[in-house]
């Protein structure tokens, strides 16, 4: 690690090489060793870290008891979530998005299958008005008159 | 029954069984630093309070969603919590970092405190004025002191995004900062 990337570093990740990206810590700790510029940088650079670092805001006891005291009495008036809300919510979205195109292709064939059943003795009727249009002219055709 | 001693992740699967006795006692376990971090992103103790309760209402809602092999149980509140914190920094009439107005200090060494005081109040402005989601890593990183790999994984995003997201807003921190001292 040069010098360069060092500093660069310094600035993206702050002034606890220990806290860098894995990769970059042992190159760091060198590059610290062996270069006193370094270690004035790092030292100029905790100076913001601790700027950054703000301690938490107080929280009482009260005020946690208090919310503690909602949320329990809210949540046991609450449902939670059902049992397929929790499968869907399980998958990822590319699976729950073809797991819904299979449904609605399904639903699709099954529809057309069902209205193929039901609607299945309308054509029988033509059809054997045809036989009896056909079995007409038959009678016609051997009808000796009408040659 | 519930020990002292059970796991968040022990307690989560008795939570999404329904236990409210389980969800009771993960909730006495992170309240504080659910209000703290929620309080950190909106600097307002009002909204702080919201933010948390309804966390903790989400938890107990969608307890049998949480995978523990995928996160732990504190990565997936802080998540919550900063969605719904940056959710509620966009609704109109947000003001972070609301100031409580102390007392005046009579003490010797007022002046430095002053001078703290002023230092804070600066950085404040600056980490309000940031994008939400660059706060959101200098909260995670700095404030919190999460490591790269969790806060990356609070904010849904890859290490490398994380580490790209914090150098953005150290960067804009800083030059806001300087440009503060220079006037």
């Amino acid at each position: 690690m040069t010098d360069e990337d060092f500093l660069r570093h310094l600035d993206d990740y702050g002034a606890s090489p220990e806290r860098w990206p894995p990769e970059l810590r042992a190159a760091a700790d060198a590059a610290l060793a062996r270069s006193p510029a370094l270690r004035d940088a790092l030292e100029d650079a905790r100076s913001f870290d601790r700027l950054l670092a703000t301690p938490a805001p107080p929280v009482e006891d009260a005020r946690v008891d208090r919310l503690l005291a909602a949320v329990g009495k809210a949540a046991r008036g609450m449902p939670q979530d059902s049992i397929a809300v929790l499968l869907l919510g399980r998958m990822p979205r590319r699976t729950v998005a073809g797991f819904c195109v299979v449904l609605l292709a399904l639903g699709w064939l099954t529809g057309g299958w069902l209205s193929g059943q039901l609607a299945g003795p309308a054509p029988t009727a033509p059809r054997s008005q045809e036989l009896a249009l056909l079995n007409d002219e038959v009678v016609t055709l051997f009808d000796g008159d009408s040659r | 029954m519930i020990e002292a001693s059970d796991t968040d992740d022990e307690l989560m699967a008795r939570v999404a069984g329904g236990d409210a006795a389980a969800f009771d006692r993960l909730a006495a376990r992170h309240m504080r630093r659910a209000v703290a971090l929620a309080q950190r992103m909106t600097g307002n103790p009002s909204d702080a309070d919201e933010i948390a309760q309804e966390a903790f209402l989400r938890v107990w809602q969608h307890a049998g969603r949480w995978d523990g092999a995928r996160a732990a149980f504190t990565t997936w509140l802080y998540r919550i919590v900063m969605n719904l914190a940056i959710d509620r920094g966009r609704r109109p009439g947000w003001s972070p970092l609301e100031e409580a107005g102390d007392p005046p200090d009579e003490s010797p060494d007022a002046l430095t405190r002053i001078a703290e005081r002023q230092t804070a109040e600066r950085v404040n402005q600056a980490l309000a004025a940031l994008p939400d989601r660059q706060r959101a890593a200098v909260v995670l990183f700095h404030q919190e002191g999460l490591s790269l790999r969790q806060a990356a994984e609070v904010l849904t995003m890859s290490e490398s995004a994380f580490a790209s997201l914090l150098a953005r807003a150290r960067a804009a921190l800083k030059s806001a900062l300087t440009a503060a001292d220079a006037r």
